[in-house]
């Protein structure tokens, strides 16, 4: 479970993408909300979307690596 | 050993993250310092937070520049009439022999005033209540007393026109309470000419005398100085 956050003395990068993609998606999300002329149900499918689909991007890059490694 | 050039890269990119965070909380619910030049002025600093910046007399380096900035006009040549101020009308009408403009400025308007038509400054009134810029303990308890209350205060300048006698009415809110007019009695004025500056929220009525055929509507946006609102100004 260690490696997912510390492994070979670094930070695992999905950990790091993690922490990149979330900040990112929060401005980007406060930008949305003061730019954009949408509803705010809109507004939170439009991100939860987004989030889903860099989830399952993530998910896949993950079990790529690890099919890869093994 | 061998990854520490990855690590310390992990670190910058992490308290780079940390940052963006840290000022987007730090400034919720107004926006973020990174993200407010993107933004158009009237988003960069909402009314909330303009109003809370006048009420306690402390108002961003930011925001004032913008506040104070006084672009060029490129006045109309003839005897058309122009706007006074730049905002949107909120009376064009006409009562007991005056024609009345009245314009609304917003926190993200020009303050410059100019003047409508060519004159000579006759006179520069003043009515309503000022508020002190350091109040005594006295004064503070007054305008606690007066807030919410109508106490407008406002500068009248009157311009002897080729229509005759113009007024020029700037008018701020109580709390923010300060006007400044440049022009002087006896100065002689071009039309679009400075006038003078009202600082935050404020309005401007022009009264022209009699009834005048005005140009502009109600919810129309003018400029000063170059928005003509009376297409050929006669005496009435």
């Amino acid at each position: 479970m260690m490696r997912w956050f510390w492994t070979e003395g670094r930070f695992s990068w999905p950990l790091v993408g993690s922490i990149l993609f979330l900040s990112s998606a929060m401005v980007l999300t406060d930008l949305a909300w003061r730019t954009l002329v949408m509803p705010v149900e809109s507004l939170i499918a439009s991100v939860a979307g987004v989030g889903v689909v860099a989830l399952l991007i993530f998910i896949g890059v993950l079990a790529t690596r690890r099919k890869r490694s093994s | 050993m061998k990854f520490s050039g990855i690590l310390v890269v992990q670190l910058v990119l992490i308290a780079l993250c940390a940052f963006v965070v840290g000022e987007w909380a730090a400034n919720f619910p107004y926006p973020s310092p990174l993200i407010k030049p993107i933004l158009s002025p009237k988003l960069r600093w909402p009314t909330e937070q303009v109003m809370g910046w006048i009420e306690a007399q402390n108002i961003d380096p930011a925001f004032k520049k913008f506040f104070y900035r006084d672009p060029e006009r490129q006045v109309p040549r003839g005897s058309s009439l122009v706007a006074a101020a730049d905002g949107l009308v909120q009376v064009a009408d006409y009562h007991d022999g005056v024609t009345f403009l009245v314009i609304g400025l917003s926190f993200w308007d020009v303050h410059v005033v100019r003047t409508p038509i060519a004159g000579r400054v006759e006179s520069i009134d003043t009515a309503g209540v000022y508020y002190p810029r350091f109040p005594t303990r006295e004064e503070r308890d007054v305008a606690f007393f007066l807030h919410d209350k109508a106490a407008p205060v406002q500068q009248i300048v009157t311009l002897g026109t080729s229509i005759g006698q113009v007024k020029v009415r700037l008018l701020t809110s109580y709390w923010a309470s300060r006007i400044k007019i440049w022009a002087h009695p006896g100065q002689i004025l071009n039309k679009g000419q400075r006038l003078g500056r009202i600082l935050l929220g404020s309005t401007v009525v022009v009264e022209f005398p009699g009834r005048v055929e005005l140009a502009v509507k109600k919810g129309q946006r003018v400029l000063a100085g170059e928005t003509v609102v009376v297409g050929s100004a006669t005496k009435p």
